[in-house]
Order: structure tokens, then sequence, then C-alpha cells
């Protein structure tokens, strides 16, 4: 295994409802070593702190217990390095495609021109020629995600973070961006870690899928998919895929059934972007 | 087109009345009169010179307060600190009525000139200016922050990129309210604190019982008014970033 990009030991978070004075504990010695270069998956059932868990490698909370170790140094805030693939209404509404490319590379000092032109490459990367001076809310979904995801690799990121980014797509449109994903992963090596709920979406674009337990949160198995890559839709009615998909399942359900009575609302865990 | 018809009903009725001697021409003149009055007033170029000064106060007035109010709103809204001090001073203030600053404006300023009008309008264009501002940086989600700081924003990008466009619809909208406001508003500080300007103009009428000039001066209060609004709510669509329903 190379060098860890993520190193995360005992981590615990707790989450304070100011309105009622309880608390709730939503990651309990949590350890985690996610390897440069890596594609890991986040699996877990609702409210299981999976996005807490995300938000922490962000940078977007502080560990109450244990540590969050980027490279060998603790995260204590958001950076481009690590940066942030949301979900699609993560673009900034008042910006147009190409400002919203733009942006990390403004952050970054990058002269005007420059800009321009690399924003450019990323934009025709992901397919979006054509639609630089259109405001996202004059996209599809797919293209909204499209044009998200060349925004966060103009961060010239080391590791990538998505938090369900296709949530919001229809599956044709799902598929094609988990692929066009996963071309950009092999092309650029960079370290990827995707939460979802999705275990199919898991296995297929994972190296790795790490099962968490029901809350509070910590690691209950991580599992090695050693499906041929690249991957293409092929892989899935591969017979080891069946048999992946089918003990994830077991795991996953094991899991639901310890978890207190479904509660839809924790599934978005809103206090995780109260930053 | 049934606004039209009304409003043509309406005319013809008080002309009607006027020619049969109902209504008293000192109090109320026929339509055709204020026409009439209108025509002179405009030619000799009067009404003219009385809206540009109403005018003006108001354009100085509003230059002052987003000078004053876009700031504060902004740090208010983004520091906790400053909005401890400055909220509970907003609040006390803002229930006063701008026109119940005119008799201090009066002693202040005088009545001469135009800064005790000027400093009416500043009253009454700050705080719709100061509060939209406010709850437009608020209003920001916390979506949008996030996304810009795991993109490398800084102090500056923050509140240059995403604070401020990201306010900018709520802000606009402040600056119509404002707008309004700050023209009703001046003309009754000219009424009272001023030797030009519509107000004043209608009041110096009254006075010498032109009362058909009092009526055409009301009229134009309310077409610059409905003017200067229309012309914001252009300015609110265009500036919007919010998809139009």
């Amino acid at each position: 295994m190379k060098s860890p990009a993520f190193a995360i030991k005992d981590l615990g978070k707790v989450f304070l409802d100011a309105r009622t004075g309880s608390s709730l504990s939503v990651l309990d010695g949590l350890s985690l070593d996610i390897a440069e270069g890596e594609f890991v998956s986040i699996i877990g059932p609702s409210g299981c702190g999976k996005t807490t868990l995300l938000s922490h490698m962000g940078g977007f909370l502080r560990p109450d217990a244990g540590s969050v170790l980027y490279k060998g140094a603790p995260v204590l805030a958001p950076h481009p390095e690590r940066t942030v693939i949301f979900q699609e209404h993560g673009l900034f509404p008042w910006k147009t495609v190409l400002g919203n490319v733009e942006f990390p590379l403004k952050a970054r000092g990058t002269p005007s021109a420059d800009r321009r032109r690399e924003a450019g490459r990323l934009i025709d990367m992901v397919h979006l020629r054509g639609f630089e001076h259109s405001y996202p809310h004059q996209l599809s979904g797919g293209m909204k995600q499209r044009a998200g995801i060349a925004r966060a690799l103009a961060c010239r990121p080391e590791a990538v973070l998505m938090d369900e980014p296709f949530a919001a797509l229809d599956n044709i449109t799902r598929e094609i961006i988990q692929e066009e994903i996963l071309r950009l992963w092999s092309e650029l090596g960079k370290t990827f870690v995707l939460v979802t709920h999705h275990l199919e979406e898991a296995i297929f674009m994972s190296r790795r899928v790490v099962v968490m337990s029901a809350r509070p949160g910590r690691i209950k198995e991580e599992v090695l998919i050693d499906l041929p890559e690249p991957r293409s839709a092929l892989v899935k009615s591969d017979p080891r895929f069946t048999a992946l998909k089918q003990r994830l399942t077991r795991s996953l359900r094991e899991e639901v059934a310890k978890a207190p009575a479904p509660e839809k609302g924790l599934q978005q865990e809103p206090a995780e972007t109260g930053v | 087109m049934k606004g039209l018809i009304s409003l043509a009903v309406v005319l013809a009725a008080w002309q009607a009345a006027g020619a049969a001697g109902w209504l008293n021409p000192y109090l109320l003149p026929p339509p055709t009169e204020i026409a009439r009055a209108f025509r002179e007033l405009a030619a000799d170029g009067v009404l003219l010179d009385h809206t540009l000064a109403s005018l003006w106060r108001v354009l100085v007035g509003l230059f002052y307060a987003c000078l004053a109010a876009l700031p504060l709103g902004v740090l208010a809204a983004s520091n906790r600190q400053v909005r401890g001090y400055l909220q509970p001073l907003v609040e006390l203030l803002r229930p006063i009525p701008p026109i119940a600053w005119i008799p201090l404006a009066v002693l202040w300023f005088g009545v001469r000139g135009d800064r005790a009008s000027n400093f009416i309008t500043f009253v009454a264009a700050f705080f719709p200016l100061f509060l939209h501002t406010f709850s437009g940086i608020r209003h920001i989600e916390a979506l949008h922050l996030d996304a810009a700081r795991a993109l490398g924003a800084g102090r500056r990008m923050l509140l240059l990129d995403v604070a401020l466009p990201s306010a900018l619809p709520f802000i606009v909208t402040g600056f119509r309210l404002s707008l309004g406001f700050a023209w009703m508003c001046v003309i009754a500080a000219e009424l009272i604190a001023s030797n030009s300007g519509l107000g004043y103009m209608i009041e110096i009428n009254r006075s010498m019982l032109n009362t058909a000039n009092v009526i055409c001066g009301m009229i134009t209060i309310g077409a610059v008014g409905f003017v200067m609004n229309w012309a914001i709510l252009a300015l609110e669509r265009r500036f919007s970033w919010r998809p139009l329903q």
C-alpha cells in the first residue's frame, strides 16, 4: 500500500441540538486509511454519518475526538487540494459555466487569459463546449454535474471528495457521468472518495468499498473490489460483481436492521453544512 | 384597456360636474383647467426645474445612503460583533418615520438650499437598503459558502464573487424601495424645508390658491414615481440571477 492520503484515527463527532439540549453521537471511534490514488466508496445506512465523515475530510467540520490527517498533517479547514464535488446545486447560480469553472483558478491568482484557456480545456473535457455562457438554471441535471466536475478539477486537486454527486440524476445520465469520472480518475491518478447509498454504484466505481455501521458510525468492514479495470458496464454482469453485491447487501442489511427507526430527516444530516 | 375606460369616465364626470357649477373651482378646478395649467408650467420650464431639483435631492440622499448602508449591511451580516452593536441601534431608529426628522433637519440645516431635503432622503433611503443588504448576505446558502471555501476562495473572493452577487437580487429590491421611499419623503421635506422642488411648488401654489397648479404638481410627482419604479423593476429583472418564473 502506498503512503496514505487520508489517515483517520478514532474519529468521534457529537452533534448538539441547541433547542432541546440533547446530543447525538454521530461518529465514534472511526478509523480509516485511504491510499493516494485510490478510489474508495463509503456506504452505510441512512443517518450513519457518511456525510459527516466526508465533511471532516473536506475540513468543514473539526473532530470532537480522534484525528483526521491528510498527507500527515491535520485537516483544519477546506483546501482546494482536497476539493469537493457537491450535488448539482453546489454551482454558483449567479455565474455562468465559465465563471464557475474559472472560480478556483481566480482564487489561485491565475492571470485572466490563462484562466480562460484552462477553463476552456476543462469544459471541453466534460463535454460542455458551447455552454460556457449558460447559467446553471439553463442546464440539465447531468450538465450541471459535469460543470461541477470541471470546476472541482480546476482546483488541480490531489483528492476529490464526492457526496452523493449523482443522486439527482436519471439512470442513464448517472451511468454516463459515472463512467466519465472513472475515466478522469484513471487519467489523473488522484485520490477519489465517494459517499453514496447506492450499492451498485459503489462496487462499480471503487477499488475498495467501506461499509459503515449504524449510528454512531464506525467502519464495519472494508471490501476490496478486484474487478477488472478499466471498468465498463460489462463488469456489472460479471459473476464476481453479483457475488460482491450479495455480500455487501447482506452486510448493509444487518446495519439497517440495527439502525434506530428509519428517520428520513436524518439522512440529510442538516447540521453538517452549518459551518 | 379597462383602466383607460374608468379613467375616461372619471375625467368626464369631473369635467361635467365642473361645467354644471357643482364644484368650487378654487377647491377642485376641472380637468381642462388643470391641463391648461400643466401646459403653462411646462412651457416656461418651471415644472422641469422643480422636478429636477427634487430628483437631484433624491439622488444625493440615495448616493450617501448606498455609501453607508451597503458596507454596514455587509459588515453587520458577516460579523457577529458588529451585528451585536448595530442591530439595536437600527431597530431603535427605524420606526421613526423619515418625515419626523424634518423639524430637526430644519434646525440643523435651515430651510434654504438642498441640505435639509438631502438629509431626509438619506434617512429615508438608508433603512430599506441596509436591511435588504443585511438579509441578502444572511441568506447565502451554506452550500455555496462551503463550495467557495473548498475551491480556495479567500476573504476578497468570498465577498466579491460569492456574498455580493448572491445578495444582489435582495440589494436591488432594497434599492427600489429606497428610491420610492426617498421620493415620497423629499416631497414632504420640500413642503416645509425648501424653496424649490415639487413639494415646494405645490405648497407655494396652495398659498396662492392656485389649485390647478397644485394638482399639476401632484400628477407630476405620481408620474415620476411610477417611471422610477418601472425602471428599477426592469433593472431588477436584468440583475437577478434567479430563474424567473
